[in-house]
């Protein structure tokens, strides 16, 4: 009865730091997934431009732009004069017309890479809920995007936004169905959309600011970690209230990058929660925040004169001026030069110029945003669908099984590029159609896939095993069969990546793409134009497409190895 | 006779005439699970042998619910849960009648299930302590310092040297023995009062088989816990049972203390099934087998007619017949049988066995 413990051979024992280091968190599996993926050289090229590729697209007006960084602007000659050129700066004086240009997607862009790089760096949490928390936190984000820059003019007064587009579609439409026309309706009570949008924003926050000082607070089991994190927290906080003045929504967000992980962190750590007054702390503080919105002081002027800036340089109106990287905006025409038309690299442009003059370095750098956004989001869609639907007929089979698979016999037969291509012609160009397109009809390949994945590991033991351990539904669905049958999902997903840059590129390239932002595809197409080939407009984005899918597929391969625990590189 | 009926005593858990059935070949519904009547007393092992497909796992896995509904169904039967400390009341909890979220807190909480395969009873992708804290912090209402040191515990208890590295590695570095321990730890990190063994040693070589086998035993005399032991193995069976379910065609056949079973089998199949074990210093060209029509013994107690073995069983037919039902033939010993007059007929009794094996004769 007492020799229990005999028989099995056993193994050396652990240095004394391991053991240590085992009574801490467990390792989850995204981060040994992780670990495990950069020690593949392949996966690490791939991550690398995929990297470049990132920086690029969020900091591109820091990259390229016509807007000087910091700029300083010549004295006046005699009081009381006024700048000829740069009439919208004082003399004199210093300013960053960068900063004061930038839209309300430069700016959301970096929150949430920092939002991003705080949550993965925030120790103590699983990988499954970091990711959840920031998949959270960027969704709001976007969402509170579109509501700054879709109704924030109301607020201000300047709704020349969708507002203004659909009464002139509409005015258009009535006129040709013969409709007598009508005295122009203002726009709806705007202030009801202020105080809606307000309230919504400052409830919001307030849960938000509540979850992470909760959260914070809930960690105090480990006191070496709570005055780190909190002192963290309030100097970050602080630190952009300071800088970023400039932007009030920039301050708010950044209430909410620490809010939203902090919810979930205290949904996580619920058990030991210690505090209600915190609450009304978090309250008031989510006030000023929301207080922060009202003041939000940039409104990029919707007239931008690009060449204004070398004008002035040249009549001796700016002091001092530094400039970014390539002091061209993608859309800087160049107006004040002559004969800009596909000009081949020189000193000045070093990847020449396109069929509109402008600089080709400045559209690859911008065009980034829609390479990586367009790939990123409508795989993400498709996944996140293949995911959901796979699953529920993987892990239920039977009749939801039946019907699923005739889902997925439908949306296989529906003609992706074609769909596409009606859907430009009937409404226009526009980046979220399409990526919502492709998520929409690309899911199937996902889907069958989890479903085969899954209904191969419904029969498998531990499987049952959870079953029989009372795990809930959701447990066995995503924390027991998805990381087990996700890898060739993740495989699959790199080549989804890579097509739906493609589509984006082709739909471009037949010149029924985007038209008005800078994207590759675009260029592309230009490489034709002006009756001649204009070789430096075809190798630059067709090099930079084609690294960018050859990237997502490298790092598809090394993570389809990775994700698999028994061909480990370490142990080898 | 050691056992003595004590009607104050409750059984913890108790099988009421159990069917489950199966889609079978053109239409028809296969009888998995046909009329099972078994009953688990606290602290007991109660063994289910029988062949593959006679039932055993199925009857198992309805305690939990978990056969998947479909293709199975549920056709018949109650399966109550007598645990007054949690109910907080005298009746017991029809297992069968419980919706998912009401099943949930009794798997892995009272009842836990330990299974065949320990190499694949692991989720592959978690460690070891991943997977036994998700099912602690799921059921104790503890946090996540006093979890780690629930599972180091558990794994202690187990037998496992240095638990505390042990918790970072992963199912693929652990032999199969390792596996097994750790599957019991988890099931039994949450202090179940009954823990269903399905098969719990058939994978694994027989020096492992003895240890798992004697770390059960011994961790249901510290824990006071119920096993269920499903096995095809009677020499698991004469070491570890208290009380003996022989089944066959999702029928139990006969149900007596160990003693009985093996030193006086009723049952045409059960002396079969008893003559087929080989028998240590027995010379013999080829063992026995269960044969058709396996016949009855001379002195089967006067008042019942109990039917001759058949092998093949048709669909829609019950083993036995299908008047056959368990009768307590001999004092605290139940044979599927059929009443020979109509005096005895009214006589069949669910069968309710107190026996305990004394713990000094269980380490032997």
């Amino acid at each position: 009865m007492t020799q229990i413990t005999t028989g099995q051979p056993e193994p050396p024992s652990q240095p004394p730091a391991l053991k240590r280091a085992a009574t801490g968190a467990q390792r989850s599996m995204l981060r040994r997934v992780l670990g495990e993926l950069v020690l593949y050289w392949s996966a690490r090229i791939g991550l690398v431009w995929v990297a470049v590729l990132t920086v690029l697209a969020v900091f591109a007006p820091f990259f390229a732009s016509s807007h000087p960084i910091l700029m300083k602007t010549a004295e006046a000659e005699s009081p009381g004069e006024r700048l000829t050129v740069l009439t919208r700066y004082e003399p004199g004086s210093w300013s960053s017309p960068l900063l004061q240009h930038l839209t309300v997607a430069d700016v959301l862009l970096p929150v949430v890479l920092f939002g991003a790089l705080a949550v993965v760096f925030w120790r103590g949490v699983g990988g499954g809920r970091k990711l959840l928390a920031f998949m959270t936190f960027a969704g709001l984000v976007v969402v509170l995007g579109l509501w700054r820059e879709q109704l924030w003019p109301f607020v201000t007064g300047g709704h020349e936004t969708w507002w203004r587009d659909w009464q002139d579609w509409r005015g258009d439409v009535e006129r040709v169905a013969g409709v007598p026309p009508r005295a122009p309706v203002g726009p709806f009570a705007w202030w009801v959309m202020l105080w809606v949008g307000l309230v919504l924003m400052v409830t919001v926050s307030a849960l938000a600011t509540a979850g992470t000082v909760m959260s914070v607070a809930g960690q105090a089991g480990r006191p070496q970690t709570f005055w780190p994190i909190a002192g963290a927290t309030v100097a970050g906080t602080a630190l952009w209230v300071g800088l970023v003045v400039w932007l009030g929504l920039a301050v708010w967000l950044a209430g909410l990058v620490l809010g939203v992980a902090g919810v979930v962190l205290a949904v996580v750590y619920r058990h030991d929660v210690p505090g209600r007054a915190l609450g009304a702390t978090a309250l008031v503080s989510a006030l000023l925040i929301g207080g922060w919105l009202v003041h939000a002081p940039v409104s990029p002027p919707r007239l931008t004169i690009f060449e204004q800036y070398r004008d002035a340089a040249e009549a001796g109106e700016i002091e001092w001026a530094l400039h970014p990287p390539v002091p061209y905006s993608p859309d800087d025409r160049l107006r004040d030069q002559r004969g800009m038309r596909f000009q081949p690299p020189d000193s000045d442009h070093i990847l020449g110029t396109t069929q509109f003059s402008a600089d080709l370095a400045a559209n690859m750098i911008h065009g980034t945003r829609i390479a990586l956004s367009v790939g990123f989001i409508s795989t993400g869609i498709a996944i996140a669908i293949g995911i959901v639907i796979g699953g529920l007929m993987g892990y239920f089979s039977g009749i939801v099984d039946l019907l699923g698979m005739r889902l997925v016999e439908m949306f296989s037969a529906i003609p992706t590029l074609f769909l596409l291509l009606a859907f430009v012609a009937a409404f226009g160009a526009n980046l979220y159609i399409i990526m919502i397109i492709i998520g929409l009809t690309g899911w199937v390949g996902y889907a069958v896939f989890i479903r085969a994945e899954f209904l191969r590991l419904r029969q498998q033991e531990f499987i049952q095993a959870a079953q029989a351990l009372g795990l809930p539904l959701w447990s066995i669905i995503f924390r027991h069969l998805l990381p087990n049958g996700v890898a060739p999902v993740l495989v699959a997903a790199s080549f989804g990546v890579a097509s739906a840059i493609g589509y984006e590129a082709t739909l471009s390239f037949l010149g029924i793409g985007l038209d008005t932002e800078a994207s590759w595809g675009l260029l592309l197409d230009q490489a034709l134009r002006g009756g001649a080939f204009n070789w430096w407009i075809a190798v630059t984005p067709g090099l930079a497409i084609f690294l960018t899918v050859f990237a997502y597929i490298l790092i598809g391969e090394a993570l389809r190895d990775a994700i698999d625990p028994k061909t480990q590189l370490r142990n080898t | 006779m050691p056992d003595t009926p004590a009607s104050h005593e409750s059984p913890l858990l108790e099988i009421q005439d159990l069917s489950v059935s199966f889609p079978g070949k053109g239409g028809t519904r296969f009888m998995a699970v046909d009329g099972v009547n078994l009953s688990i007393y606290p602290r007991q092992t109660l063994a289910v042998v029988g062949e593959s497909g006679s039932g055993k796992s199925v009857s198992a896995m309805s305690v939990l619910q978990l056969i998947p509904t479909p293709p199975g169904r549920y056709e018949r039967g109650r399966i109550l849960w007598h645990d007054h400390a949690a109910s907080h009341s005298a009746d017991p909890t029809d297992l069968l009648a419980l919706d998912d979220r009401q099943m949930r807190k009794i798997r892995g909480r009272d009842i836990a299930m330990i299974f065949q395969e320990p190499m694949t009873s692991l989720n592959p992708v978690y460690t070891v302590g991943d997977q036994i804290l998700e099912a602690i912090l799921l059921h104790q209402p503890v946090g996540r310092e006093q979890a780690l040191q629930i599972a180091e515990q558990a794994l202690g208890d187990v037998g496992i040297a240095d638990p505390i590295a042990r918790l970072k590695e992963y199912p693929h570095q652990l032999s199969g023995g390792m596996r097994q321990r750790v599957m019991i730890a988890m099931a039994l990190a949450c202090q179940p009062r009954l823990l269903l063994a399905d098969e719990p040693t058939t994978a694994l070589d027989v020096t492992i088989q003895a240890q798992i086998l004697e770390l059960l035993r011994h961790l249901q005399n510290t824990k006071e816990m119920s096993v269920l032991l499903i096995t095809h193995d009677l020499g698991v069976v004469a070491e570890n049972a208290d009380v003996v379910a022989v089944m066959y065609a999702g029928r139990v056949l006969e149900y007596g203390s160990v003693m009985d079973i093996f030193k006086r089998p009723l049952h045409p199949y059960t002396c079969e099934l008893l003559k087929s074990m080989p028998v240590l210093g027995r010379r013999v060209d080829r063992l026995p087998t269960v044969a058709d029509g396996a016949t009855v013994p001379d002195d089967f107690p006067q008042g019942y007619d109990v039917a001759p073995h058949k092998v093949e069983v048709e669909p829609g037919e019950h083993y036995g017949g299908a008047e056959a039902k368990l009768y307590e033939v001999e004092p605290s010993h139940w044979v599927l049988a059929t009443a020979a007059s109509a005096a005895v007929r009214d006589k069949a009794t669910p069968p309710r066995l107190t026996y305990r094996r004394e713990p000094a004769a269980a380490a032997t």
